[in-house]
């Protein structure tokens, strides 16, 4: 049965049986998230993004999810890659749906509350994986991490033992389908990359019908020393869809992060994701692509704390706006005071096609450490007439010659993916989102 | 220890060199805050009464406000009923000309190395010295009057030329700006005015000296330039302060209108006392500068930081003119337990208007130095152009350089670029310095210099060179 409640009256009263959290656990990070509020316009972190209304609005959780079909599947899977599938619908894992190849000994893919009975059945990787959880999210001081970790039912799990490499990539598809009314729906995902491990995890959001509906996601991801992670994360909400994702990534020694946010629709969307280096010689990339038009708004949000000597960290950011759609980017670089030889790179650029569209930069640098080497440089601009002009000069019409340079433009975010077999897929959605905006 | 150790070690040990008190008889309000007091700064200035109405109007404001705390800056309590908002020399018979002038006072401005009088005209600087509240002395003011120029305190503009004054002032930071800028419209007692006519190209550079002086009071100064149309003014501003071990206020409003095709330089070497090694003491500086540009006009600030314990500051520009340009060229350092919050905001609105930002910071001992810019172009302002830098420079491994630049871009036909880059003063810079004989002290100085070269470039000769000096004697005891 489906009820409509404000998330005021979610967290005071939130389901009475164990979700993603015991029963207990939930009631207690709910009053908590009910004490952190949600942010507002006075937050500077929230200056540029409104989700006004929220509090008024009766969402449902959509617990009894309808099934997707065949056609929603595919539209979120890419063309042409050996894949492991999770398939996850309002926040919950369906088992039906996965589709899991032969895996090395130890790796465990599937819902938390599998582990969670594979733990109490004597799996102590399981049980390993669970102490994991919630330690990432910040869900004593970010409201939407609490919301989520008190009202998400299941989540999504990955578990990579020391020394292993994920043979194929794991896509999660993850399903918003609303029903009757507007939906709140809680994807959750944890997973854990043992020592000299390595896996590549695609993450796949899309929403789908005319109903409103708030996505409210967390990641977590635990990269422990030497391992290797790439994640890539295409988000494809609908006109009428609000999406708040947080993913928190914790780097250890020798270790590498490389995570790639694609974010192609949807009505506001706000990215936040935390990076931290914690150990020595621990690396760090994120980058993000979005491509707006319509109402159309993108509030990307990252966080790279380097806490220990000798870590790099690279953050690249390509958003092109067109129509009314507005582009935010805050990009907080934090070097604490021990954290010597620092190496962190930042850069944002925006493409402005109209009159009415909006971009927002805002990088920060905090530094507290002398000898380090920290860059930031953020450009808002429109198609290059001159460019333009040489590609008109050589025969190729106008409509042509602007795509090929706004495919350029996103090019170079492609050319940062490491997973050679997600290169030409996510290509492929690029060309067809921009044939789209044409 | 070696001969250069040593030497360094004396320097580092070396005081803040303007940290005299003068023994001058002050008339000073009590403390505390109220409609009355507002009411009575405005009564002893003889002001007209729109200014009291202003002024009251400030302050109700203010009392609704909320002290900002955005800022990368840990501001200690303050007690705004503990201040003493008025504050003036005591006059001896009002003075007629310099000899009447109190020797003290003399003697404070030549410990300063402010020239006043003939050694103004020897300087061919015009200088208007405002000395705790009060502005005491005006030099040069006949020979630009011929000009038409208008540069005198603010309580004399009130008198003399109370529309000019009413049309202007509060035009560009208006009463309820923001919470230091309100109490400042309420309390300010006195500053400087300067307007210049119709095609006038002020015959020599302006200079404004501050000095807080009496103990336990703090500076509101208010300073307006108006410069008309096609007019020219490059304007200079210093400040000292005595070494006190109490933390003490100066909130400033500087307030810049720029007619069509004028150009004002504002200029300042701040210097206002930064508290001792353990951080006590300090002037707290919290000042709103904005100036508003209207067509093809031009307003550059520049700004040379290096005193004051916290300073909150962001020399702005309104382009509101089509083709107006704005400009900032700074150069923020600070050592010990300094922090500085500071940078600019350059507001786009008429077509075709450029800024350039050129920020550099420098950080050493347990100092705190912060970078915070907004550029902003409007839909309206096509064709706009920005070009900012920020670059820090960090000394030793217990500070912090922050950046903090937003730009919001709200049209297809400009073009916003931002650079930063955070480095520190490299050994092999050093050695390289010493090898050929150069001390390390002198080598990190020339290695500053060198690092804010551009903002240097952009000061009038005689701030220059003050302001390379200062660079250096601020550094001192941050290597070695």
């Amino acid at each position: 049965m489906s009820q409509a409640r404000t998330l005021a009256e979610w967290l005071e009263h939130p389901p009475a049986r164990d979700g993603l959290l015991s029963t207990e656990a939930r009631h207690e990070v709910a009053r908590l998230a009910t004490l952190l509020g949600l942010p507002g316009p006075r937050d500077e972190a929230w200056r540029y993004t409104r989700l006004s209304g929220l509090e008024q609005e009766a969402l449902e959780l959509g617990v009894e999810a309808p099934l997707p079909d065949e056609h929603q599947l595919r539209a979120l899977t890419p063309e042409g890659v050996t894949l492991d599938r999770l398939v996850v619908v309002n926040g919950r894992p369906v088992p039906s749906l996965c589709q899991i190849g032969p895996l090395p000994d130890g790796v465990g893919i599937g819902s938390l509350s599998a582990m969670r009975q594979a733990a109490r059945e004597g799996n102590s990787s399981a049980a390993q994986l669970l102490e994991h959880l919630d330690l990432l999210s910040q869900s004593r001081q970010r409201a939407f991490s609490a919301i989520n970790s008190a009202l998400a039912e299941d989540a999504a799990a990955l578990w990579v033992p020391d020394g292993v490499q994920l043979p194929r990539p794991l896509l999660v598809l993850s399903l918003v389908l609303p029903q009757a009314g507007p939906l709140l729906s809680q994807p959750r995902l944890l997973a854990v990359l043992g020592q000299h491990s390595q896996a590549t995890v695609l993450e796949a959001h899309g929403g789908f019908g005319d109903k409103a509906y708030l996505c409210n996601a967390v990641s977590e991801f635990h990269v422990q020393a030497h391992a290797r992670l790439e994640h890539v994360r295409v988000q494809r909400d609908s006109v009428a869809g609000r999406r708040v994702s947080g993913a928190f990534f914790q780097v250890m020694a020798g270790a590498q992060a490389r995570t790639h946010t694609y974010t192609l629709g949807g009505r506001t969307v706000r990215n936040e994701i935390r990076m931290e280096l914690v150990e020595p010689g621990a690396s760090g990339e994120i980058n993000g692509l979005g491509l707006l038009k319509g109402e159309t708004h993108l509030d990307n949000h990252t966080h790279v704390a380097h806490l220990a000597p000798d870590c790099q960290s690279h953050q690249g950011f390509r958003t092109i706006l067109a129509e009314r759609s507005q582009g935010i980017f805050t990009g907080r670089i934090q070097v604490a005071k021990d954290a010597q030889h620092t190496d962190a790179v930042q850069q944002c650029a925006s493409m402005v096609l109209s009159p009415e569209a909006r971009a927002v930069a805002r990088p920060q640098l905090e530094i507290l450490a002398d000898d380090v080497k920290c860059t930031h440089g953020s450009t808002v601009g429109s198609l290059d007439a001159n460019s333009l002009f040489y590609l008109r000069s050589r025969g190729i019409p106008g409509d042509l010659a602007r795509r090929i340079l706004i495919h350029a433009f996103c090019s170079t975010q492609l050319g940062r993916v490491r997973a050679s077999e997600m290169v030409n897929p996510l290509d492929r959605l690029i060309t067809r989102t921009l044939a789209d905006h044409a | 220890m070696t001969e250069e150790k040593r030497q360094i070690h004396e320097l580092a040990q070396q005081d803040y060199k303007y940290g005299f008190v003068s023994a001058i008889d002050a008339d000073t309000f009590p403390a505390g805050l109220s409609e009355e007091i507002v009411a009575a700064i405005s009564h002893r200035k003889d002001e007209p009464a729109y200014m009291l109405d202003w002024r009251i109007k400030a302050f109700r404001a203010w009392r609704d406000m909320r002290l900002p705390n955005w800022a990368y800056l840990t501001i200690p309590p303050i007690d705004f009923q503990a201040i003493s908002y008025y504050s003036a020399p005591r006059k001896k018979e009002g003075p007629a000309s310099l000899d009447d002038v109190d020797p003290d006072l003399l003697e404070t401005f030549e410990k300063l190395g402010i020239p006043l009088g003939e050694r103004a005209r020897l300087a061919g600087v015009a200088v208007d010295a405002v000395f705790d509240s009060e502005s005491v002395k005006t030099t040069y003011k006949e020979e630009l009057a011929a000009k038409g120029v208008i540069f005198c305190s603010m309580s004399e503009a009130l008198r003399e030329h109370p529309d000019l004054v009413r049309r202007h002032l509060g035009s560009v930071v208006p009463v309820r700006d923001n919470f230091y800028a309100a109490l400042n419209s309420a309390v300010f007692s006195d500053g400087s005015f300067v307007y210049i006519p119709r095609g006038v190209r002020c015959p020599m550079e302006l200079s404004t000296y501050f000095r807080i002086n009496a103990a336990g009071t703090g500076q509101f100064e208010r300073t307006l330039i108006v410069a008309d149309e096609g007019s020219h003014v490059s304007y200079l501003e210093g400040c000292t302060a005595p070494q006190r071990d109490e933390n003490q206020l100066h909130a400033a409003v500087v307030e810049l209108v720029a007619g069509a095709g004028a150009h004002i330089k504002y200029s300042t070497v701040q210097n206002w006392y930064p508290g001792d090694k353990n951080g006590k003491g300090g002037i707290y500086n919290f000042v709103t500068k904005r100036g508003l540009c209207h067509e093809r006009a031009r307003i550059s600030w520049t700004q040379v930081e290096t005193g004051s314990a916290i300073t909150w500051k962001y020399p702005s520009c309104v382009l509101k003119g089509d083709e107006s340009v704005g400009e900032f060229y700074s150069v923020a350092l600070t050592n010990n337990h300094q922090q500085a919050d500071t940078g600019t905001k350059m507001i786009h609105l008429g077509r075709n208007t450029r800024s350039t930002i050129i920020s550099k910071g420098i950080s050493a001992g347990l100092s705190q130095n912060s970078y915070r810019g907004l550029v902003q172009v409007n839909a309206g302002a096509e064709g706009a152009r920005n070009f900012s830098q920020c670059d820090s420079l960090l000394i030793g491994d217990r500070c912090g350089a922050h950046t903090w630049p937003v730009m919001d871009v709200r049209n297809t036909t400009s073009v916003v670029e931002h650079e930063a880059t955070t480095s520190r003063i490299s050994d092999d810079q050093v050695f390289y310095c010493r090898q050929r004989g150069i001390r390390e002290e002198d080598a990190v100085g020339m290695i500053v210099n060198g690092f804010c070269r551009e903002v240097l470039a952009e000061l009038p000769m005689e701030f220059a060179v003050e302001a390379q000096k200062l660079l250096g004697v601020s550094l001192e005891g941050s290597v070695g």
